[in-house]
């Protein structure tokens, strides 16, 4: 039940919040960021397994990545140089690397390609400072559920499991205005509340831990 | 500002946004991060037949700081080729001991390292005179 109502909880706290945005009449200063995004997710496996003997899993550096950042800005009016708004959106990536696998002391064998998918919806707070008329500095905090989807191609097959996780995030976005839209990018901190992470592929668990937070960083326009 | 450049500049914000959303949408911001290959390993040996083989001490050093694995391949004066299997990984820079299966005689030992990411080093090479203890 209680697994339910959280992502329940963060579908619910966007709508209340735009309601109570709407009432104060400052919906006027709505923005829009569309992003890249990387997530460098500090995520290492390292599983011990009984297959042809003690068979050891740990996973490479990641080695590719890809992502976006969709998020709604409102809060404040145009005209305030300061004001706290808040933002809501949903934020992807994918990294892939290699799963190696070995006998510890005997042999290892090719490595496995592996990805792992991020699907995050952030909901939080900034605080917008405007400064010269055209630069936006805007410190934020959230808190956002996670959907982190790993795949594992071992042969023709790919193996996949998808545990949901809460995550918050701390960072720094800088909006520089352009016209009619402005370049905004920005740096923040995410930190997994579970550390352990537990995959179920098939019937083997793969265990994984984070290593600290892991940076995010992001690039694009706001309109 | 004209009414024609505030057309461009509108046009140019269109594409750029549009570009944007297509890169964002499908992906496009593929990062490949860094990795470098290791070096070549480093072999020394007492050329001494034990009986679980010939000794081969090698040490490898990877930039990045991953672990390796080794590859070995034994040449015989003869001409006769020996490969063996990678090797489990050991740590970058630390020094350890693998026993190759080799007869007495001359041989040529040749290895290669390969990191977690799969790239793979130089082959580096011994020459050797297996004898008795």
């Amino acid at each position: 039940m209680r697994r339910r109502l959280i992502p329940i909880l963060f579908l619910v706290l966007p709508l209340i919040t735009i309601v109570v945005d709407d009432a104060e009449g400052a919906s006027d200063n709505t923005r829009i960021l569309l992003a890249v995004d990387v997530f460098d997710l500090r995520l290492d496996f390292d599983t011990t397994l009984d297959i042809l003997g003690e068979t050891r899993f740990f996973s490479s550096r990641t080695n590719k990545y890809a992502g976006g950042r969709f998020m709604v800005h409102g809060g404040g009016t145009p005209e305030k140089t300061f004001f706290i708004g808040h933002f809501m959106g949903v934020v992807w990536g994918r990294s892939s690397f290699l799963m190696n696998w070995e006998n510890p002391g005997l042999q290892s064998f090719e490595p496995l390609d592996s990805t792992l998918s991020t699907f995050a919806f952030p909901i939080g707070l900034d605080v917008n400072l405007k400064v010269g008329g055209f630069l936006t500095i805007s410190p934020y905090a959230s808190a956002k559920m996670m959907w982190l989807h790993l795949k594992v191609e071992i042969g023709d097959e790919d193996f996949s499991d998808t545990p949901l996780k809460l995550g918050f995030d701390l960072g720094c976005k800088v909006s520089v205005k352009l016209g009619g839209v402005s370049i905004a990018g920005g740096a923040g901190l995410t930190h997994i509340l579970n550390e352990d992470i537990d995959f179920e592929l098939d019937d083997v668990t793969f265990n994984s831990r984070t290593a600290g937070s892991s940076p995010e960083y992001f690039l694009g326009v706001e309109f | 500002m004209t009414n024609r450049q505030k057309i461009s500049l509108g046009k140019w914000y269109l594409r750029a946004t549009a570009l944007l959303l297509i890169a964002t949408l499908f992906g496009c911001a593929k990062l490949p991060l860094e990795n470098t290959a290791p070096d070549a390993p480093v072999m020394t040996s007492d050329n001494i037949l034990y009986p679980a083989g010939v000794e081969i001490r090698v040490t490898v050093e990877d930039l990045d700081g991953d672990m390796v694995a080794l590859e070995f391949q034994a040449t015989r004066s003869t001409g006769e080729v020996q490969h063996f299997f990678w090797t489990s990984f050991i740590a970058s820079g630390k020094e350890d001991a693998f026993y190759l299966d080799l007869s007495l005689g001359q041989w040529t030992i040749m290895a290669r390292a390969k990191d977690e990411l799969a790239e793979i080093s130089d082959y580096s090479s011994m020459d050797l005179t297996v004898v008795s203890p």
